[in-house]
């Protein structure tokens, strides 16, 4: 008797304590650089490692397929289905949306370079040239000198490829993080709301605000980050079709929710956070009052506009809602 | 209460005594797990994924490493950033300070990531 409780207190303390620690999620997620960013993938459901590796594969390759336009005419490409898929999306969104967005820019992107190490302001004519070179109709009749550049909506396509993808499988959740643009998939397993950090586009530091939603597709774009300076002109990597120059805009960031029930959201999401991007402040009202689509935008002397009704703006940070 | 007869005692000294050890060690070991994978805020260096270093926001200090020439880290009052990039693009000088789990600094010429890690609460994805 004596014996028997020295061993089983002890035990059983051990057994309580081990048990405590064990408990965890099988949540798996994998790291990778893909579309000229870092990209992170996080699954949990049934066979989340297999699930993992799939969305991880696909993503290589569509950033891969990209990737590839850039220096190379368009009628020198490779078949690949995912470049006219792509191009069809965009150019669906070209008829509601109008022409702010153009995958078709390839020439011009190149030619300012400004992702590159060597960027540079060209000549007003070499401009006009490469204007010459960015109209293309239908996927097939490519223009000489046409060459296709995604760069505005590859990352939006590859997500809702991901959301086909994971509709497919068992997946409770999962985050596709491909920096600027993301999607928020399924229920978290305490059912509360994904939370998105908006991050402060005057200092690029830290976050402006949180968005709190269900499953979607979220794009921030903004011109703070990527750029050039040359004669004292700052340079962002947003091109406007109408000049063939950076974007001129009073906006720095502007963020946009989809549902992520909403057919090819992803892409819509990239496009429109572009497109409301160089539009500036002035058009914005009209992005405001959108329906399930929601709008985060930041004007350059920190005012804030939303009709993002999960939004928390965090006034620490300088900013103030506007109007 | 004291029962002299100690073979009929449910639990004896020797047995708290065991008790109270597991739970020591048991706490040590929790607050050394604790201290690696939360707590205080860590950045994690990694270059192609491989795990260059791991730093303590607490101390304060620029660092260099062999394996990265050309780049300067700077950690202050709990932050880190890239101080200086031979990369050419400099976007990763651009991201200025992070100091919130999350938050990652980019470099992709040289496939080069500092990421917080830690316990504080933090939103699930960062749109830069």
């Amino acid at each position: 008797m004596k014996k028997r409780s020295h061993l089983f207190i002890p035990l059983l303390s051990a057994a309580c304590m081990t048990a405590f620690c064990s408990c965890g999620s099988e949540t798996v997620s994998s790291e990778s650089f893909v579309f000229d960013t870092y990209s992170r993938v996080t699954v949990c459901g049934q066979d989340a490692e297999d699930v993992l590796k799939s969305v991880g594969n696909a993503l290589e390759e569509f950033s891969g397929a990209f990737e590839l336009c850039y220096g190379t005419e368009a009628s020198e490409l490779p078949d690949n289905e995912a470049y006219r898929d792509c191009f069809d999306k965009a150019k669906a969104l070209n008829e509601v949306y109008g022409d702010g967005v153009n995958v078709a820019c390839g020439a011009l992107t190149e030619l300012w370079g400004i992702s590159t190490p060597d960027p540079r302001v060209p000549s007003d004519e070499e401009i006009a040239e490469a204007m010459g070179k960015i109209t293309c109709e239908r996927y097939g009749d490519f223009p000489d000198g046409m060459k296709l550049d995604f760069g505005a909506v590859a990352k939006g396509y590859a997500c809702d490829r991901a959301y086909e993808f994971l509709e497919s499988t068992e997946t409770e959740y999962a985050v596709v993080s491909l920096s600027s643009t993301t999607l928020l998939y399924g229920e978290k397993p305490d059912g509360t709301d994904f939370k998105i950090g908006v991050t402060d586009p005057l200092t690029g530091e830290g976050y402006m605000g949180i968005i709190g939603t269900e499953a979607a597709f979220a794009s921030t774009s903004g011109g703070y980050e990527r750029y050039f300076e040359a004669q004292g002109e700052r340079y962002c990597h947003i091109l406007d079709m109408n000049t063939g120059r950076p974007a001129e805009t009073d906006l720095i960031s502007v963020t946009v929710t989809v549902p992520a029930d909403t057919p090819n959201g992803g892409i819509m999401s990239d496009f429109l956070a572009t497109l409301i991007y160089i539009g500036g402040s002035e058009e914005l009202d009209k992005w405001l009052d959108c329906g399930d689509i929601e709008v985060v935008a930041v004007r350059d002397d920190g005012a804030v506009y939303s009709s993002c009704k999960g939004f928390e703006l965090d006034e620490s940070g300088g900013y103030h809602y506007g109007k | 209460m004291e029962n002299k007869d100690g073979g009929r005692k449910l639990i004896c000294k020797r047995d708290i005594f065991i008790i109270v050890l597991l739970i020591a060690v048991f706490c040590a070991v929790f607050a050394v797990w604790r201290k690696t994978g939360g707590g205080a805020l860590t950045a994690v260096i990694t270059a192609d994924k491989d795990v260059i270093d791991r730093i303590s926001l607490d101390k304060d200090g620029d660092i260099e490493y062999p394996e990265l020439p050309g780049v300067i880290f700077r950690v202050e009052n709990g932050t880190v950033r890239i101080l200086q990039n031979d990369c050419g693009v400099l976007t990763c000088v651009r991201t200025g300070a992070i100091s919130r789990k999350g938050e990652a600094i980019i470099c992709m010429p040289k496939k080069i990531v500092v990421e917080i890690e830690g316990e504080s609460e933090g939103p699930d994805v960062v749109l830069r």
